[in-house]
């Protein structure tokens, strides 16, 4: 992975040891999982650019929750297991233990804290719309709350509950699969839809037509972290310890500086 | 033009000018090529874009227009159901990502179903969709209809102002009598977000606008200036090039700027797909391709300056020196034209001839000797000319075999006037460079005057010669070193010195060491001053007597003035001097006795008068008495007055301090004297009348003496003036050496031939002598005092009547003033 973890395994070992020691009381089943299977199943949403997306053209991987998985992996001294998901099916998968992590730029909602455990931030988006560049309805962040202007978000995530709340003249139209959020917005049946700044990134860099709309101020921010089943305090340590290492060590910045995410990993 | 052409330097640089002009042409004609060029390239480029829009289009509206006729057939053959007809459309819809809805409605344009759901059971106006009415199943594209849906668009105010769609509807004819009609809203934003991808391949200032063929937008990418739907028939294109199904245009004015442009009409449905470029992108691309070349001209034009500048003061450089070598060529020319002007106006005969002697040529001079044209001397030989005698001297000159330096003879020519003349010849050989006499050339100069001269002065030096060696005289000639020259006779045995042993030698071999330095230093004293120095001296002879010599030096010099020599005379004055001595010791005998006799005799004359005085007084009573001690008291005056002159005389002429010279100004003296008169004036009723200068006439002299003179001379005027003339006594510079007093009276005058005599002692004038009371020594006494002052008088007649008085001195200079030196 990178030239530290010999050095790291040789501290991690009374570490993994002492916490493991520690976590005995509220030992949960994921991390008794990982241990016994000596697998981590990570889910993933492989659409999700520059986080986690798999190339329809050759089925690979990409994105800073890929290589730090498979950072995790190493750490841990198990193998990665990746297991599809997606923002509408995150919930039942993490509790269906489909997975025993789900590692895809997860935003910390309300609702999702409620039902699931998230280890330490490590990244923080805002909310970013997207238009098409020749757009003749909305061209800048100010066009986007006028009436008659149609807001599409995808469904399940947590813009579908903070945009209707924010937006005062503009309608939010809910997208839910097969219906994607970008042949919505090319038909004209959205004027813009709304996602972060993966998302956004990512797509710029796949299309010739799409524009990126940045909030001229803080919009709505929200931080990143890994999701786990809730119970499982252990799990969570491992992970919150996977995250302070690897912001400390810099396996994050670097991460973060392959797919141009620097700017929003929490230091 | 060509006059301004005419320097070398000129030529040069109307050359640079005209190289500079022809590469500006040929640059201006290739950036215009260039231009051509690039506008033909962008024109293509715009002509591309247009025909992939095109095909972009059709493809877009062809893909719509099937999946309506896919429905439509569908619906007459009754495969769908009005049911299914919702989830038919909606199917249909997920394959066309620029389908924004696919409805059916019927004629009334009531929505029968719909993938829109906001348009499900509502009611469009069909009208709005299309201009013209439904008349066969063809798909017709509608223009841009305001709204997001087909109810919007009965409703356009709800929807954004710029949000719209392209309305395709096709009539499905159900039965004969039901038709429905399908609608399909295809998104302009889809069709802009590939015409975008074509603005972003074009270049700067691109733009694309997709409009029907009745000049109605429907996108526009690259400028969105204009609203979507609006008309735009105003454009160029559609006012010359709509009957054209493809092609470019511009630069042309379009909008708001120049353009170029291409268009490409679909073949398929009436829309027209055009591209535009602003021509300032073709001008920049234009001039950033010239760059290089522009860089290139500038060097060349760089380098045709710097080359222009280094030939144009090449020439220049080169016309300086061909301009000093003109004239120096002109310089050559005319020397040699003085030359030959000198050559031809010479006075005697120049010549050159070949090795055997014959002439080549001959000067002007030529025609006095021979009488003919020097141009008839060619060919003639020179010993033809001269007489028979000296033949054989003329040959010798021009002996080829003969010496190499200058050869030179006298000879004789009989010239035309029949008189001989003498020639002085004088020939150099000429040698070639291998020391061969290849011929001569000379000088012939007539020497008879010359001669004649010479003969003359000969026989005048003869003449002096006798002269000088007849003469008693001791002469001699030295030049300026003292060397003797020459000597006489008489010079021989005064000295008792041999010519021969004298001659070449100098005077001080024969003197004694004082007599020497005597010589030498007024032999200096010549070469300094110049002129003649007259002396005396003593020579001890060698034969032991003394001799007394009055010696004169005359310095000759020559027309320069250059000192040649010294021609000495001496004259034996022993027996002079011993004459001069002798008759000086009498007079001073004399003179001494004359003071010695005054003085005895003033003595019994002071009884006479003292005696005659009192014998006047005494004899009052007695009237003959008294005349006689009267008489005789007078004749005792005169005879002392008489006594006192002599004496006077006397002491002047042997008393040698009987002067005391003191610098004075003559002016005072005379002032002074005049004022002791007045009443004696008065008496008279004369006037006398002063003329002295303002400036100080200054002289040494004695100042009583010359009181005495004066007194004595106007003395004099008064007595001989009649009453109640004037007398004029002026004084003045005379030159820088003396001064001029003259005092004249307007008396008798005196008789020219006792001018002189009257300053004798004991004489005066006949016509003053009268008895009035003179003794005859006045004047004699004046001109004693004058003499010992180095002055003079001497006496005239006016012009006007009346004598005059001329009185001089010597001024008083600076030298006088200075003292002597102490050695």
């Amino acid at each position: 992975m990178n030239d530290r973890t010999p050095w790291t395994s040789w501290f991690l070992l009374p570490l993994l040891l002492t916490l493991t020691l520690l976590g005995h009381a509220t030992a949960g089943e994921a991390q008794d999982r990982v241990n016994a299977k000596g697998e981590i199943h990570v889910c993933i949403w492989p659409n999700y650019q520059r986080i986690t997306y798999r190339d329809p053209r050759s089925g690979q991987l990409s994105g800073i929750d890929i290589d730090l998985a498979t950072a995790l992996g190493a750490d841990l001294r198990r193998k990665i297991v990746f297991v599809d998901s997606s923002f509408v099916t995150l919930v039942s998968d993490l509790r269906a233990n489909r997975c025993d992590v789900a590692m895809f730029g997860i935003a910390m909602l309300p609702q999702r804290m409620e039902q699931l455990q998230f280890s330490t931030p490590y990244l923080q988006s805002d909310i970013y719309a997207m238009t098409t560049r020749t757009n003749r309805v909305v061209r800048q962040w100010s066009d986007i709350d006028k009436p008659g202007v149609l807001v599409g978000v995808q469904a399940g995530t947590f813009m579908e509950t903070v945009m209707p709340q924010r937006l005062r003249n503009a309608s939010v139209v809910s997208i839910k699969l097969p219906q994607t959020r970008e042949q919505e917005l090319v038909a004209g049946r959205v004027d813009v839809f709304m996602t972060d700044y993966p998302y956004g990134r990512g797509l710029l860099d796949t299309t010739d037509w799409a524009a990126l709309l940045q909030p001229p101020s803080s919009f709505y921010v929200l931080p990143y972290a890994y999701a786990s089943k809730p119970g499982d305090a252990e799990w969570r340590a491992t992970l919150d310890a996977f995250v302070d290492r690897i912001r400390k060590d810099g396996r994050l910045e670097a991460a973060a500086r392959r797919y141009g995410l620097e700017s929003i990993i929490l230091r | 033009m060509l006059r301004f052409l005419n320097t070398a330097s000129r030529r040069v640089l109307a050359g640079g000018l005209a190289l500079t002009l022809t590469v500006l042409t040929g640059a201006a004609g290739l950036m215009w090529l260039e231009l051509r060029r690039t506008e033909s390239q962008n024109l293509h480029q715009l002509e591309l874009l247009a025909s992939v829009m095109e095909a972009h289009t059709t493809q877009v509206f062809g893909t719509a227009k099937l999946a309506l006729d896919s429905v439509a057939q569908n619906l007459i053959e009754g495969t769908s159901a009005p049911a299914q007809l919702q989830e038919q459309l909606s199917y249909r819809l997920q394959g066309l990502s620029f389908l924004r809805s696919l409805a059916l409605v019927d004629t009334q344009g009531r929505v029968l179903a719909s993938t829109a759901p906001a348009d499900q059971g509502g009611k469009i106006d069909l009208q709005r969709l299309i201009a013209s009415p439904l008349v066969d199943e063809r798909a017709i594209v509608g223009p841009w209809v305001q709204g997001r849906s087909l109810v919007d668009s009965a409703k356009p105010a709800q929807s954004p102002a710029r949000l719209g769609f392209i309305p395709m509807v096709r009539l499905v004819r159900l039965s004969p009598t039901a038709s429905v009609v399908l609608v399909a809203q295809i998104n302009p934003d889809a069709l802009a977000n590939y015409q975008q991808q074509l603005v972003d391949t074009g270049l700067q200032g691109t733009q694309v606008m997709l409009v029907t063929r009745e000049g109605k937008l429907l996108t526009q990418v690259g400028n969105d200036t204009l609203a979507p739907g609006s008309l735009v028939t105003g454009h160029p294109f559609f006012k010359q090039f709509l009957a054209q199904h493809k092609g470019s245009y511009g630069p042309v004015q379009t909008f708001d700027s120049l353009h170029l442009g291409a268009w490409n009409a679909s073949q398929s449905l009436p829309l027209l797909s055009m591209t535009e470029q602003l021509y300032a992108t073709t001008t920049a691309q234009w001039m950033l391709a010239l760059r290089g070349p522009l860089l290139f001209m500038a060097t060349a034009l760089l380098l045709i300056g710097i080359m222009t500048f280094a030939a144009w003061r090449s020439a220049q450089e080169r016309e300086v020196v061909q301009g000093k070598y003109k004239d120096a060529q002109r310089e050559t020319a005319r020397r040699e034209q003085e030359l030959a002007v000198l050559v031809k106006s010479v006075q005697e005969l120049i010549f050159r001839t070949d090795r055997k002697g014959a002439i080549h040529f001959a000067n002007a001079r030529w025609r006095v000797l021979t009488g003919h044209a020097p141009e008839l001397a060619e060919g003639k030989y020179l010993r033809d000319l001269v007489v028979a005698e000296h033949h054989d001297r003329v040959n010798a000159l021009f002996d080829p075999l003969g010496p190499l330096d200058t050869r030179t003879t006298q000879a004789h020519l009989l010239g035309p006037d029949g008189h001989v003349r003498t020639l002085d010849m004088s020939v150099v050989p000429l040698s070639d460079r291998g020391g061969q006499v290849r011929g001569f050339a000379g000088i012939a100069v007539d020497v008879t005057v010359l001669l004649a001269a010479q003969q003359n002065l000969q026989q005048n030096l003869d003449f002096t010669e006798r002269m000088m060696e007849g003469s008693p005289l001791p002469i001699c000639m030295t030049d300026i070193d003292g060397r003797f020259i020459s000597v006489n006779e008489a010079w021989e045995q005064f000295m008792g010195v041999s010519r021969s042993q004298a001659l070449g030698k100098r005077n001080r071999e024969f003197l004694s060491e004082s007599e020497a330095k005597v010589y030498d230093t007024r032999n200096a004293q010549l070469l300094r001053e110049g002129g003649r120095v007259r002396y005396e001296e003593r020579l001890h002879g060698l034969d032991g007597n003394s001799r007394d010599v009055q010696v004169t030096k005359v310095l000759i010099s020559s027309q320069q003035g250059n000192a040649l020599g010294i021609l000495i005379v001496k004259m034996d004055i022993t027996a002079f001097l011993a004459a001069r001595d002798l008759a000086e010791e009498a007079s001073r005998s004399k003179s001494e006795f004359v003071a010695n006799i005054s003085h005895e005799l003033r003595t019994p004359l002071q009884s006479i008068l003292g005696f005659s005085e009192l014998g006047v007084l005494r004899g009052r009573e007695h009237v003959k008495l008294a005349a006689m001690f009267g008489d005789i008291h007078a004749a005792g005056e005169r005879m002392l007055s008489l006594v006192n002159d002599l004496l006077d005389m006397s002491k002047i002429e042997s008393a040698v301090g009987a002067f005391n010279f003191e610098r004075s100004d003559v002016r005072e003296i005379i002032e002074n004297v005049s004022g002791e008169f007045k009443l004696m004036l008065d008496r008279k009723q004369l006037q006398l009348q002063l003329q002295l200068p303002r400036m100080p006439l200054m002289s040494k002299v004695d100042p009583t003496r010359l009181q005495q003179v004066v007194r004595n001379v106007l003395a004099n005027s008064i007595k001989f003036s009649p009453e109640g003339r004037s007398i004029h006594i002026s004084a003045d510079l005379a030159g820088e050496d003396e001064i001029h007093v003259q005092i004249q009276d307007e008396g008798p005058g005196i008789p020219p031939a006792e001018l002189e005599a009257i300053f004798q002692a004991f004489v005066q004038s006949s016509k003053t002598r009268d008895g009035s009371g003179g003794t005859g020594l006045g004047l004699a006494i004046c001109r004693k005092i004058l003499t010992a002052h180095g002055g003079r008088i001497y006496a005239a007649n006016g012009v006007g009547g009346g004598a005059v008085f001329h009185v001089f001195l010597p001024t008083a200079g600076f030298a006088s003033t200075t003292l002597a030196t102490l050695s």
